[in-house]
């Protein structure tokens, strides 16, 4: 800076030192709103779009991420058929000896759907989720089937899972069984907030349970083969230790039939959820991606089909009887280990694996649930706020759409495993069954070297899935599984036409947009500025139209009150701002929007001339003060909407400290907060 | 099975240490003599590295364009201005640039009209 310079322009000190640098983004003075400290406070500092990050994730880590899903159903399938053989069925002691080749058949089926999902790792590396597969397949249609059909399952994995969480806990502390629906939503809570916060499917928060429960359960099967063969056999559970229903129960002399079993069967089927999100995190996965995805999903599929094996021998042996209070792994584990302190600590040892495994199968639901309702929002078949990335860059809406309904459920049904099993597993199999035709019509389609195999695989896949939705729809329709049912239809017709919807929208917005670009743009522009009362907001408009330099630009008055009017027209005549006319309007019927519009269609109606109305709007900082004035701004706009060549811009005015008696004190405001015009 | 072979984990890590010590060289290279963009004056040869904050393309003619961009670092921002160019290759937002150039005033901004100008690897570090 030179001295020199400053004497010759002593007015102008941007002439001698030139502009200064820009400040930095963190000085610009927009304070934030409330709601995005409070946010900022609950779920941390906002994250960037580039903190984005793609962990990728060695085998043992993506088996304890992608497997509690599946794994944790052990800790309750074998329950739901000794539930649906001896309380449904009341077929009492015959109901053990049909638990095994109940669990064999499902164990079946389960390594046919693994197989299956061996070929869509191969053929859809980049996630192959069933909506995937099915879109890709099948067409968009069924993928919607498919989409639907598992987004209600994971919010059904969500509630099953947190409640089997819940009977794990109370297994342990009885006494805790009255607030078991409590307890239950505080987990969804905590896994809400959780997710919202960005939990990274960091191997350590994920491996320590999995790895856990999987070593519970493997001990306490090997301890129960040990006890049967070396340590003297396995004694049944006395029945001088039940309860008189469990001894009603244990007595039951109902006769086995054919539905009964497919009825068993169908609860069992619930292990087989969670056996998709293998296929559906394939990119997560270090090179190569599929080989790895593949080794994992055998494992995993394994480990499940042994567990699940282990656990229904030992309750056939130990003929546990499904209580409420005591879930059967904590029967099972009880008499396994015995009352020596050694057993009880195992014992609290394998519940709280239970416990929190399932907890985090809940995490699942939370991690799926939202990724796919993007997918399907993103090809405009659910809103388009589920595709948005909020605070910590995860997809907070479907995160708390997911935590809602499941709620929800787990108010409406008790936090109770056994009603929310018949709900259950017909979405998972719906889906299975889609993808597996898709993937069978892909093969025969592309013909792949080997095509005639993965055909073979996944047609096998497809015709037993499919039999196997048939029979589960048939055989728990009347327990609840109806309600899923009849909702899968509904919401696919929901998104269908929701997705018309869009489309339409989409067509007109890019229709002959290049030509309406070019179109001729009108000559006159024509301003009128909303006023009710003299005062700072109108003064404020007033002044910003003048910056418009309109063709023409007058005050309007609608006069709902002829009094108010009359006086409005007089003050206005005291203020220097009286060279703007002040248009005052009749309004006999009170119909504030229709007499804007007709001045609006007036002044436009030479085909030539674009309308702004401006509105004076005071902005207010609190949600109280905002529920002390009307929206009458934000219904005139709305109104405004459907007349062409008309625009709207409000004028913001803030208050601030209006009520503590201070002086009201202008805020620096930005000219204008938003224009909306007709077209947006 | 190698299920729990850590052999490749140990070869990831090794090639991202050597690759994390190399964009380091490049950017000491790249970063000496830059200043903070809060002290740059207006009539001066400056060095600054910042953040691609804002991208514009000002027409002039039908064939005639400037790139005009906002470069910022923690301290401050400059309108950094190519003329008669649209676009300016591995130049998006968010990209990390050092500039250096004589400042003026374009649109009662400080601007620097254009500059020589070094792409920097996202791992490097900006100084401010």
């Amino acid at each position: 800076m030179s001295t020199s310079a400053r004497m010759t322009a002593p007015t102008e000190s941007q002439s001698s030192t030139g502009p200064a640098p820009l400040p930095p983004a963190s000085h610009t003075n927009i304070p934030e709103s409330r709601s995005f400290r409070f946010k900022s406070k609950i779920l941390g500092r906002a994250l960037t779009t580039d903190q984005l990050e793609h962990e990728r994730l060695g085998k043992p880590t993506a088996l304890a991420v992608f497997a509690s899903d599946a794994l944790s159903s052990t800790a309750y399938a074998t329950e739901e058929i000794l539930h649906t053989l001896l309380v449904v069925g009341g077929v009492g002691m015959l109901a053990f000896g049909k638990v095994m080749p109940i669990t064999i058949a499902v164990v079946v089926v389960l390594v046919i759907v693994m197989f299956s999902y061996r070929q869509t790792i191969k053929a859809y590396p980049s996630a192959g989720g069933a909506y995937i597969v099915t879109k890709d397949n099948l067409g968009v249609l069924p993928a919607q089937v498919a989409g639907v059909s598992l987004l209600l399952d994971y919010i059904l994995v969500v509630a099953v899972s947190v409640s089997a969480g819940t009977a794990a806990l109370y297994s342990v502390f009885s006494e805790l069984y009255p607030y078991r629906v409590p307890i239950a939503l505080f987990f969804i809570a905590v896994i809400a907030i959780g997710n919202l916060r960005g939990v990274k499917e960091s191997g350590k928060v994920f491996a320590v349970p999995t790895y856990a429960f999987v070593a519970a359960m493997f001990i306490m099967i090997g301890f129960g083969i040990y006890k049967a063969t070396i340590g003297g056999g396995l004694e049944p559970i006395p029945l001088d230790q039940l309860d008189p229903t469990q001894i009603h129960e244990a007595e039951g002399v109902g006769l086995i039939g054919w539905f009964l079993l497919l009825r068993a069967f169908a609860s069992g089927g619930a292990a087989l959820t969670g056996i998709e999100a293998v296929s559906n995190g394939v990119p997560a996965f270090r090179d190569p991606t599929w080989k790895n995805a593949r080794s994992t999903l055998m494992v995993m599929g394994t480990m499940l089909a042994f567990m699940f094996l282990g656990v229904s021998w030992l309750a056939s042996q130990l003929q546990t009887i499904p209580v409420t209070g005591k879930t059967v792994i904590a029967q099972i584990a009880d008499a396994v280990y015995g009352s020596s302190g050694f057993g009880q600590a195992m014992f609290v040892f394998t519940q709280f694996a239970t416990m929190l495994i399932l907890v985090l199968a809940a995490n699942t639901g939370f991690a799926d649930f939202p990724r796919l309702a993007h997918f399907q929002a993103e090809d405009s078949f659910l809103p388009r706020q589920l595709t948005k990335r909020g605070h910590r860059l995860v997809f907070s809406n479907g995160i708390l759409a997911l935590a809602g309904v499941a709620a929800v459920l787990v108010i409406v049904l008790g936090a109770d495993v056994t009603k929310l099993i018949p709900l259950y597993a017909v979405g998972v199999f719906t889906s299975f069954t889609l993808s597996q035709t898709g993937m069978a019509r892909r093969h025969l389609r592309l013909r792949e070297p080997g095509w005639k195999t993965g055909l073979l695989i996944n047609g096998a896949g497809a015709l037993t899935t499919g039999i196997v939705t048939i029979v589960i729809c048939a055989a728990k329709f009347f327990d609840g599984a109806w309600v899923i049912i009849g909702i899968i239809p509904i919401f696919c017709w929901v998104v269908v036409r929701l997705n018309h919807q869009y489309e339409a929208e989409k067509e007109e917005l890019e229709e002959d947009a290049t030509m309406a670009a070019t179109a001729p743009i009108l000559k006159r522009h024509a301003v009128i500025v909303l006023i009710d009362k003299v005062d700072r907001t109108s003064a404020r408009a007033i002044q910003y139209a003048r910056t418009l330099n309109p063709d023409r630009l007058s005050a309007v008055h609608i006069a709902v009150d002829q009094q108010h009017a009359e006086e409005l027209s007089k003050e206005w005549s005291t203020l220097p701002l009286k060279q703007i006319s002040l248009d005052v309007r009749e309004c006999p019927d009170r119909r504030i929007n229709r007499t804007v519009l007709e001045v609006v269609s007036e002044l436009a109606a030479d085909g030539d001339t674009e309308v702004t109305v401006l509105i004076p709007r005071r902005e207010y900082r609190s949600a109280w003060h905002r529920l002390l004035h009307d929206h009458t701004a934000d219904d005139i706009a709305k109104a405004l909407g459907d007349v062409p060549h008309a625009n709207v811009t409000f004028v913001p005015y803030h208050l601030t400290r209006s009520t503590k008696g201070q002086k009201i004190h202008k805020v620096e405001h930005g000219a204008m907060s938003g224009t909306s015009g007709i077209h947006h | 099975m190698a299920l729990f072979s850590r052999n490749s984990k140990r070869l990831e890590a090794e090639s991202s240490a050597k690759a994390k010590a190399s964009f380091d060289a490049l950017g000491q290279e790249a970063l000496r003599g830059v200043i903070q963009i809060a002290d740059v004056k207006w009539r001066e040869k400056v060095r600054v590295a910042g953040r691609v904050k804002a991208l514009r393309v000002q027409p002039w003619a039908d064939q005639v364009a400037s790139l005009e961009l906002t470069l910022a670092d923690q301290t401050g921002g400059i309108t950094v201005v190519f003329l008669g160019r649209r676009t300016l290759g591995g130049v998006n937002l968010g990209t990390h640039l050092v500039v250096e150039g004589m400042t003026s005033e374009h649109n009662r901004l400080l601007t620097i009209l254009n500059p020589a100008y070094q792409l920097l690897p996202r791992q490097v570090e900006l100084p401010y």
